[in-house]
């Protein structure tokens, strides 16, 4: 265990870096803020909005203890997306640049090694989850008298909740990229595969097949973070999305275990 | 030069009359750092080594030398468990390399060419690999002091190829390894580049490291390696040191008082098996020990042939490579 947390805390020296942070925390921040005033001044009293063939938002929800959170999970595919581009380029990068070799001869065991990546992953993602969630918060604050919105009713305990779930969600999407980059070995090749899923395929995927649309991977991811859907319950969107981690992980690290390193 | 195991090499080295290290630290006291033994490795129908068999001796620098493609690089990614094996076995530092993990904390490497994160500075890199590892931070600034880097560590987007090379040498140094591996460290490097590398193998050994060190030019490894194993086409073709190496092809150079005597020699030489070729100025080229001239005058002398010139020539270190590699082709 002492070996994945030293791995994961050099791993976190790289993605840490200030381009990088920016990715990680200023484009969720800046989507979660774009896709709040978007929402709030979008929903009148007799108007709903479900981007993107998402959950629907109507004023009661704007409304609710935690209506001020509505602008992040509306924002979540975007920023789903921005953690699969940032999981996969912090696997791939180390076969592409020929890294993974230094990395191997000082951590030979390579769970241990790809651990402690999705270790620092993790912690990553909840940087993401939470700029996302403080500033689509405080946004949230800023329009809603414009937009009619009443914020009575507002609490800020349900941000930590919220804050949870968007973080697993989000984990989520980093498992799939991470999964994807041991694949494919390819920051390029693993950011349109990730990307080309998680938007055309599931969301043509989700059109035809509409019962099942919630129990892709990006619909399970999504359910999580808005604390259950009309199809699926928080219960069993974390037991659905489990299931596609687990199996992302496993097979990442059976992968990256058995590949031999010639790059 | 005791090793850094304790054990005597410079005896062996110095009374060296085996073809080869024996295979453990046993029978000679001789301390091994490397046993590889019958290594194939096959992609699908290609087979890029084919039985290699080597050893390297502890606290000395052995020279991994064979043009490109031979399989030095493969060997040594097999070495350190980046590669399966298709066949035989190998130990590093007495552990199977079945188990990277038991032998690697004492083993440093560079493979290939320097790879960093270009975003890091050289000393954030350094301490990178320190983390994941789980070595003392303080070893950073004594590799970079021992590579040369210490004024430009806070820098590596600006590096020029012989300072990437020499921070991936302070990268393979940082946990004080035992084995050093590195795989061709001075391609692409100057000549004054490739002094520097050598003076620092050179010191790195007289530290009582062992340095593996690949090169497809013999000539950068010639006057650094303490023993050498030159590989081609996926085989050993040699192992031994330096000095036994351009010692073992010889030529005898031949001239007669009349030209026309020359065919005499020739047929005296193919009597006994010894291939003679004629060059430029009627002079005879015999592929044979020099031994072989005190035979040949006199058999000379007993056909009433009179020798004009009759002297040994050995060949170059670079003629005896060439003639390794080119016998496997």
């Amino acid at each position: 265990m002492i070996g994945v947390l030293r791995g994961a805390r050099a791993e976190l020296r790289r993605l840490t870096r200030p381009s990088y942070l920016l990715s990680a925390i200023g484009l969720p921040a800046f989507f979660a803020a774009l896709v709040t005033v978007l929402t709030f001044n979008s929903v009148s009293s007799t108007t709903t909005i479900a981007p993107r063939g998402g959950p629907t938002v109507t004023m009661s929800d704007l409304t609710s203890s935690g209506g001020f959170l509505k602008g992040v999970e509306t924002s979540f595919t975007f920023l789903g997306l921005i953690v699969l581009v940032l999981a996969a380029m912090a696997v791939a990068t180390d076969y592409g640049q020929g890294t993974l070799r230094n990395l191997l001869v000082r951590q030979p065991t390579r769970w241990k090694l790809l651990s402690s990546k999705l270790l620092a992953l993790l912690a990553l993602v909840f940087l993401s989850a939470l700029a996302a969630t403080a500033t689509g918060s405080a946004v949230a604050r800023f329009v809603a008298s414009g937009a009619g919105v009443s914020t009575s009713a507002w609490q800020l305990s349900s941000a930590f909740g919220h804050l949870l779930g968007l973080t697993a969600g989000l984990f989520g999407w980093a498992a799939i990229g991470a999964l994807v980059a041991t694949v494919l070995r390819s920051v390029p090749a693993a950011i349109g595969v990730g990307v080309g899923w998680a938007l055309p395929v599931e969301g043509i995927l989700g059109s035809a097949w509409k019962a099942g649309k919630a129990w892709f991977p990006g619909g399970a991811f999504e359910a999580i973070a808005s604390g259950g859907s009309s199809t699926l319950t928080l219960s069993r969107a974390i037991i659905v999305a489990g299931i596609y981690v687990v199996v992302a992980i496993a097979a990442a690290q059976v992968l990256f275990a058995r590949r031999e390193i010639t790059a | 030069m005791p090793t850094k195991h304790g054990v005597p090499y410079g005896d062996w080295m110095i009374n060296n009359s085996l073809e080869r290290p024996p295979l453990g630290a046993d029978a000679t006291g001789v301390s091994v750092a490397i046993t590889v033994s019958g290594l194939v490795k096959r992609y699908g129908a290609r087979t890029v080594l084919d039985g290699v068999t080597f050893t390297v001796p502890s606290g000395a620098i052995t020279g991994f030398v064979g043009p490109n493609g031979a399989g030095k690089t493969t060997t040594i990614r097999t070495l350190l468990g980046f590669v399966d094996r298709s066949a035989g076995s190998a130990d590093v530092l007495g552990h199977s390399i079945d188990d990277p993990a038991s032998f690697l904390s004492h083993v440093g490497a560079l493979i290939d060419s320097p790879a960093f994160y270009p975003a890091l500075s050289a000393r954030q890199n350094l301490r990178l690999l320190a983390d994941v590892g789980g070595i003392a931070t303080a070893r950073i600034d004594v590799v970079l002091d021992i590579v040369g880097l210490t004024a430009r560590a806070d820098d590596a987007k600006r590096y020029s190829l012989g300072m990437r090379q020499r921070l991936g040498i302070a990268a393979a140094l940082l946990p004080d390894p035992t084995l050093l591996v590195l795989d061709e460290p001075t391609n692409g490097l100057d000549p004054v580049g490739i002094q520097e590398i050598r003076n620092l193998l050179r010191r790195l050994a007289d530290e009582g490291r062992t340095v593996l060190v690949s090169s497809h030019l013999l000539s950068e490894l010639e006057h650094v390696s303490d023993w050498l194993v030159v590989l081609d086409g996926g085989r050993v073709v040699y192992e031994g040191t330096v000095a036994a190496l351009s010692g073992g092809t010889h030529e005898l150079i031949v001239s007669t008082q009349h030209p026309d005597d020359l065919s005499v020699i020739e047929l005296l030489c193919a009597e006994r098996h010894f291939g003679a070729s004629r060059s430029t100025n009627h002079r005879l080229l015999i592929d044979a020990p020099a031994s072989f001239a005190v035979e040949l005058n006199r058999a000379a002398m007993d056909l009433g042939v009179v020798l004009a010139e009759l002297s040994p020539r050995q060949a170059s270190l670079e003629e005896s490579f060439l003639a390794l590699i080119g016998g496997t082709r």
